[in-house]
């Protein structure tokens, strides 16, 4: 095949970025449980609105379990990580567009929030006092 | 004949500006993961001390309270929403649009650091300072302050790249190829992420 016969095939191949553009433009949105919806702003509208649902979930658990206990505390502490990392992950996913960029992207992320964590527990896993660990 | 060849020139040149988006946004996305290790030992810092010393954490979420860091946090995440917006319009060629929602992204970033600066006010009244060491709060200042500052210069500076940006917009800049809507946008999210993190682990844990 010649260089420029290739060159017009590839051309009429769906492009994965247009795609994503299309699909980000797009003011319909088709959710599991909501079916299909319109919302200006499609998709980036959702998720924001899914951002301040649950944040209002996390202040009225912070509110709710506030003079809390062991081992309610530890409870609610996991609950609240756990619905932050989710809110963190929409915003990666979607308006850093991670969902469709390329996945190397995803590699650069996820390393140094590896590192980080086994760094953390070791911090918190050396005793206080014992060798100088940290406080 | 003569359009195939047009055709394929026109997306051999579109293929090398995708090329050349692609590494833009490789540069920062490893920008990023440095600043995601800066983050985590100052956000490490706080956490650690969390641990070993929970009274003065919780008297201090009980003289400040939540409302007013609510706020700043619903404030951040919609601009992430109307930075979102801005980078669709500017795709769509929609410039209106795009300088509308980029003036919201800049309000709003100056809107939560007038917020930060009105918390770091009462937390100055409380004699809580980066060096101090109270009965109440214990050596809290520098561990609250580290993180919760650095994110504020980050703001700061998000805020003034981001009238750079709408100035670029406004001249035309981005009407071909709006990449650096798009990398503004990657820091500007990445700079609501860190808040996400920082509200949920300093301010309700």
């Amino acid at each position: 095949m010649s260089e420029l016969a290739e060159r017009v095939e590839t051309s009429v191949q769906p492009q994965p970025h247009a795609e994503a553009h299309d699909h980000a433009h797009s003011d319909t949105v088709t959710l599991p449980v909501l079916g299909t919806i319109t919302v200006p702003g499609g998709m980036y509208t959702v998720v924001f609105g899914m951002l301040a649902v649950l944040t209002a979930l996390e202040v009225l658990i912070y509110e709710l379990l506030k003079g809390a206990d062991e081992p309610l505390f530890a409870i609610r502490s996991v609950a609240l990580f756990i619905i932050s990392l989710g809110k963190a992950g929409l915003v990666v996913w979607y308006y850093m567009h991670l969902k469709t960029d390329n996945p190397i992207f995803r590699i650069i992320l996820i390393v140094p929030v590896i590192v980080v964590v086994i760094s953390v527990v070791y911090l918190v896993g050396v005793p206080v006092g014992a060798g100088g660990g940290y406080r | 004949m003569a359009e195939m060849t047009a055709g394929s020139l026109a997306h051999a040149e579109d293929k090398k500006i995708r090329a050349h988006n692609d590494n833009l946004k490789m540069a920062l996305w490893l920008y990023l993961a440095s600043e995601i290790v800066i983050f985590s030992i100052l956000i490490a810092g706080y956490v650690i001390f969390r641990f070993n010393e929970p009274q003065f954490v919780k008297n201090l979420h009980g003289q400040l309270g939540i409302a007013l860091v609510t706020a700043n946090t619903f404030i951040l995440l919609a601009s992430s929403w109307a930075m979102v917006m801005a980078l669709r319009a500017i795709q769509m060629g929609n410039r209106k649009q795009f300088l509308q929602f980029m003036g919201l992204v800049v309000a709003m970033g100056t809107a939560f650091m007038i917020g930060q600066y009105i918390e770091y006010s009462e937390l100055a009244h409380l004699a809580v300072t980066l060096n101090s060491t109270t009965e109440e709060f214990g050596a809290i200042g520098m561990r609250f302050y580290a993180p919760t500052f650095f994110h504020g210069v980050h703001v700061f500076v998000g805020v003034l790249v981001g009238l750079q940006v709408m100035w670029l917009g406004y001249k035309g800049f981005y009407d071909k190829n709006p990449i650096g809507v798009e990398l503004f946008g990657l820091y500007w999210h990445f700079v609501d992420v860190v808040w996400i993190m920082l509200f949920t682990l300093i301010y309700l844990i």
